[in-house]
């Protein structure tokens, strides 16, 4: 048992802010509470009460449009893995949920936790930062739409304010573009990422153009890397192209030591998969 | 028709499958308080006190004990008793328990227990095997931190080093920690029994260690403990020896409050506290002529037994035994020695000493091949014991050893000749390996274990021709209840659904010896058959008067021409003579020996395994894969295959994570990784494709022939894997587990 | 001190309502208060599968589940699986024929995230089989009789 003060589920925004702000007590936004559970445990997250924000519509579509596609802050992983237009859209993202966790996981789970969450070796997270994905976050005074990649300042902080939930994660159609998620686990599956890597391009007449190298797990948040990017912006990314690219993504990532891994064999691993991730980005 | 070399549902299984099978923390006894324990924060001090005021006050709390609270003898009964069930005046490991708190509900005994202050002072601590040998490191156990030595000196191997040898090869190999993870952590129940007894129910190994420990600790008698096996759900020699601990805690409680009691640890508990596999350090070497005709051996043997002796001398006995691997080699010296350390105690861990070095010497052998210039397989096959081969210890092998036959079968199934050179020249980023190692086991305890190397059982049939057998060694996952009651039948001529094996209730089975050493089959399996044949001799005997002629048994029934009576109705009829109906049945070990120089009969007979492995293995990120491991074991009989089938898949798997995923993370004795999410046991999707194999080469001695064998599988493949990564890398790991790290400084 | 959160679901088809403390996951819950054993408590942080039980007919692993959450849903456990007549499912008999049950510490765990997968696809492949059940940690059987037995329990299920 872990010791909560209160689990409250509103269904509406006004139910949501009138609870925020009636609270006298520490509270935790909470959907799929993957996450929350083991940190309660831990005793990382003190007593409060707990706001389930399932039941909140905004939160929870699936919604292809015509230049966006808009996934709600509580989709579950599960629910991204099996919506076939997704698979089709943006299989990369579909990859990256899918490889969350177990299946028991990847049903509860949501997106909107793994943002939260802020780790950086987040799945999800790093397959919508490559996608260019913007999140709205949404409080009483109103909504703010800020780009992803800025969202998480560091291992387990973001920018939400005290009131502030997120809605949703809006992701633009670019037709044609390519995106990839590579994960590097210690095992086949069920496992925290070593080193991660989501890249985006578009090819035309076999060349990259706009292109986005995002690691995971190899640095405080999931970071871009623009020197590797520049690298093969506009160019034919041949064998020693990629090779150079290797280099430059080993050098500019700053992993550290820790239970999983080595900061040494992150550093080589985080050049490998940049490789084969932009490599696949052609074929 | 007999049951004993059939594949036979088993009868246990149903009930775990609807969840009906009680485990220990599916007990809920009424108004039971729940304990937590305060554990060491360091890894090596004095206790100066322990403050137990705020705990004792805190909300829910009903007693709180510490080494002054317990009554009987304050150690745990094992080989040297040295270890506390609570600490007394000294810390010697982070994690080792200090006070147990018992509350209204387990949340409230454990931030009971977190309010505990120990006041210590802190000693020079050491955690390294081979630093804690070292002359001036700090003392863990005095005087040395040497627990135990052994050695072995068979022929002149220093003469034959310097003369006989056309080529030696000598390497260092390293293995860590491996743990458990049974999916049932450890737990106990006491109650009392109303009459100043108590009744300690929960999951274990060996009813009778535990037995031995409450009344240690309780200071009661023999005859006023009752200890009773819940359905144990995984031990792996993980509940050998630490459920004594828990057991005697819950009895202590029992006995100081009257109450109810539950000891359940949960994941980041057990792996924090509860024994592990000894890290162990091996120098092989390895001498042969040019023909690789090995002609000596030389091996250094090292194993971290953590902070207290608990089972270290007899795993280091079992790993010097076979510490040479399973071949003939006339001149062989071993030495070996379990150092004390400031880390968790070690313990029994399917294979017992033997992975470990098992790994060493199947690897240097490989190096030894590759110096030869010969296939590994073929430098294997000219060395090999046989029949008439002499061991490292000198016990000539006089029957049931099928090493050749399962080496021919692994080599054959696995293509290996044609395979293993095809994979050569390979170029590109991800290339295979084929490795191949072989392994002995010998079952039983062994002269190590003599003592103990006993058993009985209880036959009782009934009015209505059901059965009951009553053994004190156990079922923990492994299928021993269906064995047993294999066997009973066949010796019986019963049916096998009339066949009952009972709980393991100490009050109502015999003491047959621990469930451990792969033994139960021979030392359980021969007293039942003992049990069972004054019985039979009944049951024909009525039979042949009500049939009028000789019986033959066929199922549940008994033949003679076209009548037949069943096994029930002969029953009935020794009921109506007034026959004695139940019977006990005696085993005791034939001798074994392990004299000067650790020359001797060390075992009464081998199991062996052979085992070829095919990895994949990823250059530029050093992930290994393994595809197929082809696995086959000489288990003398095998009295059910499904069973012998199961522990290689179980086994290879369990080998697989020891030798490529499973590694426990240590700093300063405190574990990093004491959670599943970072240590790291296979998933459905990291296992090989198993083919699994057995041979039958019968030992005069075990029940229809049949020897034990499930801890085989530890000691032959996780050794294939690694070559099979070698031969991949071009490039020999040295340590276990080989993770993709170790890959990529091993290529540098 | 907490206050108490009343749940209102459905286990195993029958309507339970409970006045709980918020803080207790559905593993508790079922094992607790509602007697019902038969799902395990093997980590209490999600990673064995142990208590892997069917939430409105999805497994989740239960130790992760508030049970306030599972307010309003439908909850199935393994003691839901076997007929009135104690007569085994289809994938409890299937493990138990196949030789897929050792110390059995994981096996309703299996058996739910298996029955979860039945009811989506028919005909699973082999691959799904195990993407299905990667969450569900084994230590005893290497989990090749398990997957044989899945893919039997698939055959029988009547189209």
């Amino acid at each position: 048992m872990i010791d909560l003060l209160g689990y409250v589920a509103p269904a509406s925004y006004d139910e949501l802010w009138d609870v925020l702000d009636a609270a006298d007590t520490p509270v935790v936004v909470c959907a799929g509470c993957t996450d929350l559970i083991p940190k309660a445990r831990a005793g990382l997250i003190k007593p409060a009460v707990w706001i389930d924000v399932r039941r909140l519509a905004p939160l929870r579509g699936l919604v292809l449009e015509p230049d966006r596609v808009v996934i709600g802050a509580s989709v579950t992983h599960h629910e991204v893995v099996t919506t076939p237009w997704i698979a089709r859209e943006i299989p990369a993202l579909a990859a990256a949920c899918g490889s969350v966790g177990s299946r028991q996981i990847r049903t509860r789970g949501t997106l909107g936790g793994n943002a939260a969450n802020a780790s950086p070796s987040a799945d999800a997270l790093l397959a919508l930062n490559a996608l260019d994905a913007e999140v709205v976050l949404r409080s009483r005074a109103g909504s703010r739409q800020v780009p992803l990649t800025s969202f998480c300042t560091g291992p387990g902080a973001t920018v939400l304010g005290r009131g502030e939930v997120i809605e949703s994660f809006v992701v633009p159609r670019r037709l044609g573009r390519k995106a990839v998620f590579l994960k590097l686990g210690p095992r086949q599956a069920v496992a925290v990422a070593k080193v991660s890597v989501a890249a985006a391009a578009d090819v035309v007449d076999g060349r990259l153009r706009d292109v986005r190298i995002v690691m995971g797990s190899v640095a405080p948040t999931q970071i871009r890397v623009p020197e590797a990017e520049s690298l093969v912006e506009g160019a034919v990314p041949d064998d020693a192209l990629l090779r150079r690219l290797d280099e430059v993504v080993a050098r500019s990532v700053r992993p550290i030591d820790d239970v999983r891994s080595t900061a040494r064999y992150r550093r080589i691993a985080s050049g490998v998969l940049a490789r084969r991730a932009v490599a696949s980005l052609l074929g | 028709m007999k049951t004993v070399g059939t594949r036979v549902t088993r009868q246990d299984a149903a009930a775990k499958a609807t969840g009906q099978a009680k485990y220990v923390d599916d007990i809920q006894p009424s108004g039971a308080i729940h304990v937590a324990t305060a554990r060491a924060r360091v890894p090596h001090a004095r206790i100066k006190g322990i403050d137990v005021d705020l705990a004792r006050s805190a909300p829910g709390v009903v007693a709180v004990l510490t080494a002054a609270d317990v009554p009987g003898r304050n150690l745990v009964p094992l080989v040297v008793n040295d270890y506390p069930f609570l600490a007394d005046g000294e810390v010697r490991f982070v994690g080792q328990a200090v006070a147990l708190i018992a509350a209204d509900t387990p949340e409230q005994a454990r931030r009971a227990a977190a309010a505990v202050r120990v006041e210590t002072e802190a000693c020079d601590a050491v955690f390294d095997a081979r630093e804690a040998l070292r002359p001036g490191a700090p003392v863990v156990h005095a005087p040395d931190n040497a627990f135990r030595r052994f050695h072995v000196l068979k022929g002149d191997p220093d003469g034959a080093f310097a003369s006989l040898c056309d080529v030696v090869v000598e390497r260092t190999f390293e293995t860590d920690h491996q743990v458990h993870v049974y999916l049932e952590t450890q737990g106990m129940v006491a109650e009392p029994d109303g009459r100043g007894g108590v009744v300690v129910t929960g999951s274990m190994q060996c009813p009778y260690y535990v037995l031995s420990a409450v009344c240690a600790a309780t200071g009661l008698a023999r005859n006023m403990v009752h200890v009773v096996q819940s359905e144990t759900g995984g031990g792996f020699g993980g509940k050998e020896d630490v459920p004594s601990i828990v057991a005697a805690h819950a009895a202590l409680v029992c006995q100081r409050t009257g109450r109810a009691v539950k000891v359940i640890y949960d994941r980041e508990e057990d792996f924090t506290s509860m024994s592990k596999r000894h890290p162990g350090w091996a120098r092989v070497r390895y001498g042969a002529t040019r023909d690789g005709k090995l002609v000596a051996c030389d091996v250094e043997y090292v194993i971290n037994g953590g902070a207290y002796v608990t089972l270290s001398p007899i795993v280091l006995w079992r790993g010097t035994v076979h510490a040479a691997g399973p071949y003939e080699i006339p001149n062989v010296r071993i030495e070996s020695v379990a150092a004390a350390t400031n880390t968790v105690p070690c313990g029994a861990f399917r294979g017992f000493g033997q992975p470990q070095v098992a790994f060493g010497q199947e690897s240097c052998l490989d190096e030894l091949a590759r110096e030869l210039g010969m296939d590994p397989a073929e430098l294997r096959r000219r060395n090999v014991l046989h029949l008439g081969s002499t061991t490292s210890t000198g016990q000539e092998i006089r029957e049931s050893c099928g090493l050749s036959a399962a080496l021919e079968t692994v080599l054959e199934a696995s293509s290996w000749a044609a395979r293993r050179p095809s994979l050569e020249g390979q170029t590109g980023t991800v290339r295979r390996g084929l490795g191949v190692a072989v392994g002995y086991y010998g079952v039983g305890l062994g002269a190590g274990g003599k003592a103990l190397d006993r058993a009985h059982a209880f036959i009782q049939i009934e009015a209505d021709g059901s059965v009951r057998v009553a053994v004190g060694t156990t079922e923990m996952g492994q299928g021993a209840r269906s064995e047993m009651a294999q066997i009973a039948a066949d010796t019986l001529s019963a049916p096998l659904e009339a066949v009952q094996v009972l709980t393991a209730d100490t009050t109502r089975v015999p003491d047959s010896g621990p469930t451990v050493a792969s033994r139960t089959t021979i030392a359980s399996g021969k007293a039942v058959m003992k049990a069972a044949v004054p019985l039979r001799q009944c049951i024909e005997g009525a039979a042949r008067r009500l049939l009028g002629g000789e019986p033959v048994a066929d199922g549940g029934m008994l033949r003679c021409g076209d009548r037949s009576i069943s096994f029930a109705d002969a029953v009935a009829a020794c009921y109506a003579e007034r026959q004695p109906m139940s019977s006990v049945g005696q085993w005791v070990s034939p001798e074994t020996s392990f004299g000067e120089n650790g020359q001797g009969d060390a075992y009464i007979v081998y199991s062996y395994i052979a085992t070829v492995a095919e990895v994949e293995v990823d250059l530029e990120l050093g992930t290994t894969r393994v595809l197929d491991i082809w696995s086959a074991i000489d288990v003398g009989k095998a009295v059910n295959p499904d069973q012998v089938e199961a522990q290689i898949e179980g086994g290879s798997v369990q080998a697989t994570g020891y030798a490529l995923m499973e590694r426990l993370s240590l700093r300063r004795g405190v574990i990093e990784n004491p959670n599943l999410s970072s240590y790291i046991i296979p998933t459905t999707l990291d296992v090989p494709r198993i083919h699994a194999f057995f041979v039958e080469d019968p030992y005069s001695g075990g029940p229809f022939g049949a020897k034990g064998f499930g801890e085989v599988p530890m000691i032959g493949t996780p050794a294939a894997i690694a070559n099979a990564v070698a031969h991949a890398l071009g490039a020999r790991p040295p340590a276990l587990p080989i993770t993709p790290e170790r890959v990529l400084e091993v290529r540098r | 001190m907490s206050r108490l959160v009343t749940i209102e679901m459905t286990v195993n088809g029958k309507a339970v309502s409970l006045a709980v403390d918020p803080g207790k996951t559905l593993l508790e819950v079922l094992r607790q208060d509602l007697l019902l054993t038969g799902t395990k408590a093997g980590c209490e942080a999600g990673e064995c599968g142990a208590c892997t039980v069917l939430l409105d007919g999805q497994p989740v692993a239960s130790c992760l589940v508030p049970a306030a959450a599972a307010h309003g849903g439908s909850v199935e456990t393994v003691e839901g699986l076997a007929g009135a007549d104690g007569a085994l499912d289809a994938v409890q008999a299937a493990l138990v024929r196949e030789g897929a049950v050792q110390c059995g510490f994981c096996t309703p765990g299996i058996a739910m995230s298996a029955v979860a997968l039945l009811r989506e696809t028919r005909h699973p492949t082999e691959a799904a089989i195990r993407e299905a059940l990667a969450g569900n940690l084994c230590r005893c059987t290497g989990y090749a009789r398990v997957v044989r037995a899945v893919n039997a329990a698939a055959e029988e299920v009547e189209p």
